[in-house]
């Protein structure tokens, strides 16, 4: 069956892979979503490449936490940063962009 | 030195490819609005990524209508909570993709700023309709290979120059009108922040690559959307009531073969015969933005 | 039926006044509108009562089109304001996007649809084809007989959709022209029992910073359905809610103007005359002629179209020897009305078997006469002995333009 949907998600394809157990709320009268609730959804699995410190090189820029675009890099007490491997999808983004060099892309193991 | 974490009113688990620019256009917006606002966002990548029922990424207030009426939703917004006495300080910001916002829904958009509502519209142009499989929008830029504009024997891809949208919304009258891009965060989120507390509708169109449907590795996202403006293909300035106030200027541009080179959509012009005067005809555009913006 | 207890407090006005008076005194937030005949005066009229600062806190857009006038409602709706607009044929086709969409996501918008003919060939006058072309859409749908009723709906309306099991938006149709531009004597609602019979409008769920809620989310099929179910259901308990809240007006403003149908002279009638909207002033006078001549001719007019009223239908009809419907439009390639195929659907399961014919008439304007009534009539009572010769049909063709 060809929907509109199921168009529009070749491009994200991801979409019909949600893990639809998630879902436990009840179809309301209207489809009204609680905030920030996708964290459910643990995207960390679709990683092929992990993104790793070496605090060594680390100037505490901030820029890493910036240009994640899923939120996944998160402040540490001490002034560092860590990766949320939940929900981290390996794009390499903030390894691209550390001005340091501090961050390495290693192969995954599944 | 250390600072103080901006609070993100995105969450993670959202489903936009690794990489992701409507990501990136959403946390921007939301890094300069903060919590008190109400998002307005026609259909399209960010919209379908992050509101999979029944969760949401969105930890503001957010609505979804229709493809074509964002512009329309977000004035209905603003005006009922002026008259509910709503209104406050809560700002009213639309994000639609280029083709919610240069084709489809611009009738509506033009209605919104025309009527004068208070609010901002923030369009993240990706050059094509990604949601449903790269077409072709009146965003794309000159000879990009769309699936409705693909390269082939005959042709360079997309035959039209992009639609300069910032303009339209320019001669509207609106008191802030400003290009970005998301290779610029600091800069984006300066002018959503002024942007919103501008009364009145405001504008920013921010340039949005997109892994997927440009062709180039996730990593590069940022990347290339840095490359765009240095090269000139993509001039960031803002303008109040029409007249430019502010650019980025580049020292040195790159050649556009620089940003071309990188993306698997321009690939034909490096292949096919007569690809270096298509090539020549873009790095026009560039010099011409270079002196039309003063952007040297 | 009107109180003679009311007759010194009408006043003469134009349908069209009468109804945009109505929507003043329901008190919207946001009103949203565009021009096109026949229903522009009504909106003429709230930006007047705006401009006279005389409804209080609403903004009136004016919108560029009307596919951003129902948009903007639908914004406006998820704040949390009552909302208004009216328009019509080609301006009603326009929204037919976005009217789904604010019913899936329950905001229950109103609008008064000034019924016109839709185009090609173009034309402005009356009959049903553009409210009937939305009937899946997911609104309720109301037509009424004549301006009293026009602007004794609107509240009534409001109060049935924006009840917290119902949540679904509602037009309330009346004729174009022949109600929206007729000068008739009608009861102004008056404001204080206004207040009294609506309450103020508070839903549950609103786009708000304090408790940031996703409205209009991404449905799979895993969902979808339940969505589509629960609108059902919403319409299913808006069945008795018409009723209810005709009955509360009554209480309150000391005027009937019956509840999901109305019968008149059905009891004991034999032949029945079934129809929506403004003719059924016609047919009921030509009904009056039968009964002086002692014939049981009764009407059954259809006030709730959406949701439909299959049960009060069929008892309603149950004992007539035959029943005759009219329908200003028509689903092309049926050759049907679909007031006509939703009645005889309802009585397919049921245990009532009697002849049942259609007429599609009065398209774009075409006048409805008292002699094609009495042949309507006739032809119906023919079929009631002999049976059915024409199921359904168009009335006064004229065969010499064809
Ligand atoms: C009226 C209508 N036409 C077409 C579509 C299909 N559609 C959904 S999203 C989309 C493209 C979105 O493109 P854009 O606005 O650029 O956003 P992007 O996905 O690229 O971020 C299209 C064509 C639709 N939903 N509604
Ligand atoms: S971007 Fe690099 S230098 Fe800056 S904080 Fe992150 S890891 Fe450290
Ligand atoms: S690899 Fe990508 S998703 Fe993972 S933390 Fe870095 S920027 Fe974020
Ligand atoms: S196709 Fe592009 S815009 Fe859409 S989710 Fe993927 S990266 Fe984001
Ligand atoms: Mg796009």
């Amino acid at each position: 069956m060809t929907t509109e949907a199921s168009q529009d998600s070749t491009i994200c394809p991801e979409i019909s892979k949600n893990d639809h157990e998630t879902i436990e709320s009840k179809v309301t009268c209207c489809s009204v979503c609680k905030p920030g609730s996708t964290l459910k959804n643990k995207t960390g699995g679709w990683r092929n490449f992990r993104p790793v410190y070496n605090y060594e090189k680390c100037t505490k820029c901030g820029i890493c936490e910036i240009v994640c675009p899923d939120m996944s890099v998160k402040p540490r007490e001490d002034g560092f940063f860590e990766h949320d491997y939940d929900y981290c999808k390996g794009c390499g983004i903030c390894a691209n962009e550390c001005p340091e060099d501090a961050i390495g892309m290693i192969l995954e193991k599944k | 030195m250390t600072k103080v974490a901006p609070k993100m009113y995105l969450s993670s688990g959202h489903s936009g490819c690794a990489g992701c620019c409507d990501a990136f256009a959403a946390k921007f917006t939301l890094m300069g609005a903060g919590p008190n606002c109400i998002v307005v966002n026609p259909t399209g990548c960010l919209e379908v990524m992050s509101t999979p029922f029944p969760l949401s990424s969105w930890k503001v207030p957010w609505i979804h209508s229709l493809f074509e009426n964002g512009g329309a939703v977000a004035s209905g917004v603003e005006a009922a909570l002026k008259a509910l006495g709503k209104k406050n300080d809560t700002k009213v910001i639309a994000i639609g993709g280029d083709g919610s916002t240069m084709d489809i829904g611009i009738g509506a958009i033009s209605g919104a700023f025309e009527r004068g509502h208070d609010f901002t519209y923030i369009c993240m142009d990706n050059e094509a309709y990604m949601n449903t499989g790269i077409q072709r929008s009146s965003g794309t830029p000159y000879d990009a290979s769309t699936t409705t504009s693909p390269a082939g024997k005959f042709s360079f891809g997309n035959p039209r120059p992009k639609k300069n949208m910032p303009a339209i919304i320019a001669a509207h009258g609106s008191p802030y009108v400003a290009t970005t891009s998301i290779g610029f965060p600091r800069d984006m989120i300066r002018k959503v922040k002024k942007a919103i507390e501008i009364v009145g509708p405001t504008y920013i169109h921010t340039h949005s690559p997109c892994t997927t449907g440009w062709g180039f590795d996730t990593s590069k996202t940022l990347e290339i959307a840095k490359l765009a403006v240095e090269t000139g293909l993509w001039p960031m300035y803002d303008m109040e009531y029409g007249e430019i106030t502010q650019v980025r200027r580049i020292k040195d541009p790159k050649p556009v073969e620089e940003y071309l080179r990188t993306q698997k959509r321009f690939k034909h012009l490096f292949t096919m015969e007569g690809g270096e005067e298509e090539i020549q005809k873009i790095q026009d555009t560039a010099d011409w933005n270079i002196k039309h913006y003063g952007l040297k | 039926m009107i109180n003679p207890a009311y007759k010194d407090k009408m006043v003469v006005v134009e349908g069209s006044y009468a109804v945009a008076h109505s929507a003043k005194t329901c008190h919207p937030n946001v009103i949203s509108a565009y021009p096109i005949t026949p229903q522009t005066h009504i909106v003429e009229n709230l930006a007047q009562f705006i401009a006279d600062g005389e409804i209080p806190n609403c903004e009136y857009l004016n919108v560029e089109s009307e596919f951003s006038a129902i948009s903007s409602l639908i914004g406006a709706a998820a704040v949390g304001a009552r909302t208004y607009s009216a328009t019509t044929s080609q301006g009603l086709l326009l929204m037919h996007e976005a009217l789904f969409n604010a019913s899936g996501m329950r905001f229950p918008i109103i609008m008064t649809i000034a019924n016109r003919a839709v185009s090609a060939p173009i034309n402005i006058w009356n009959d049903h084809q553009d409210s009937i072309s939305q009937r899946d859409t997911g609104w309720i749908q109301l037509y009424v007989e004549d301006v009293q009723e026009a602007s004794d709906t609107l509240p009534q309306i409001y109060k049935i959709a924006e009840d917290n099991e119902i949540m679904l938006p509602g037009m309330v149709c009346m004729d174009g022209f022949i109600l929206s531009h007729v000068y008739e004597p009608v009861v102004l609602l008056e404001q204080n029992l206004v207040d009294n019979f609506l309450p103020s409008f508070h839903p549950e769920n609103m786009l708000d910073p304090e408790d940031p809620k996703t409205f209009g989310a991404f449905a799979t099929p895993d969902t979808y359905e339940e969505f589509r179910y629960l609108q059902e259901q919403a319409m299913q308990k808006a069945l008795p809610k018409i009723e209810a809240v005709a009955k509360e007006f009554e209480e309150v403003f000391g005027r009937f103007h019956g509840g999901l149908v109305d019968g008149y002279m059905i009891e004991d009638a034999e032949i029945v005359i079934m129809s929506m909207g403004s003719v059924l002033g016609t047919v009921k006078d030509v009904v009056d002629q039968y009964r002086a001549k002692g014939e049981k001719i009764g009407v059954l007019k259809v006030r709730s179209f959406r949701p439909f009223p299959k049960e009060q239908i069929i008892e309603s009809i149950q004992n007539a020897h035959a029943v005759v419907v009219l329908d200003k439009n028509i689903s092309i390639g049926t050759n049907e009305g679909a007031l006509f195929s939703e009645t005889k659907s309802c009585l397919y399961n049921s245990k009532v078997r009697i002849p049942l014919v259609g007429y599609t008439l009065g398209h774009g304007g075409r006048d409805i006469r008292i002699e094609s009534i009495v042949k309507v009539i006739e032809g119906t009572k023919a079929a009631a002995k002999a049976g059915i010769m024409v199921e359904s049909q168009f009335l006064d063709l004229k065969e010499e333009l064809l």
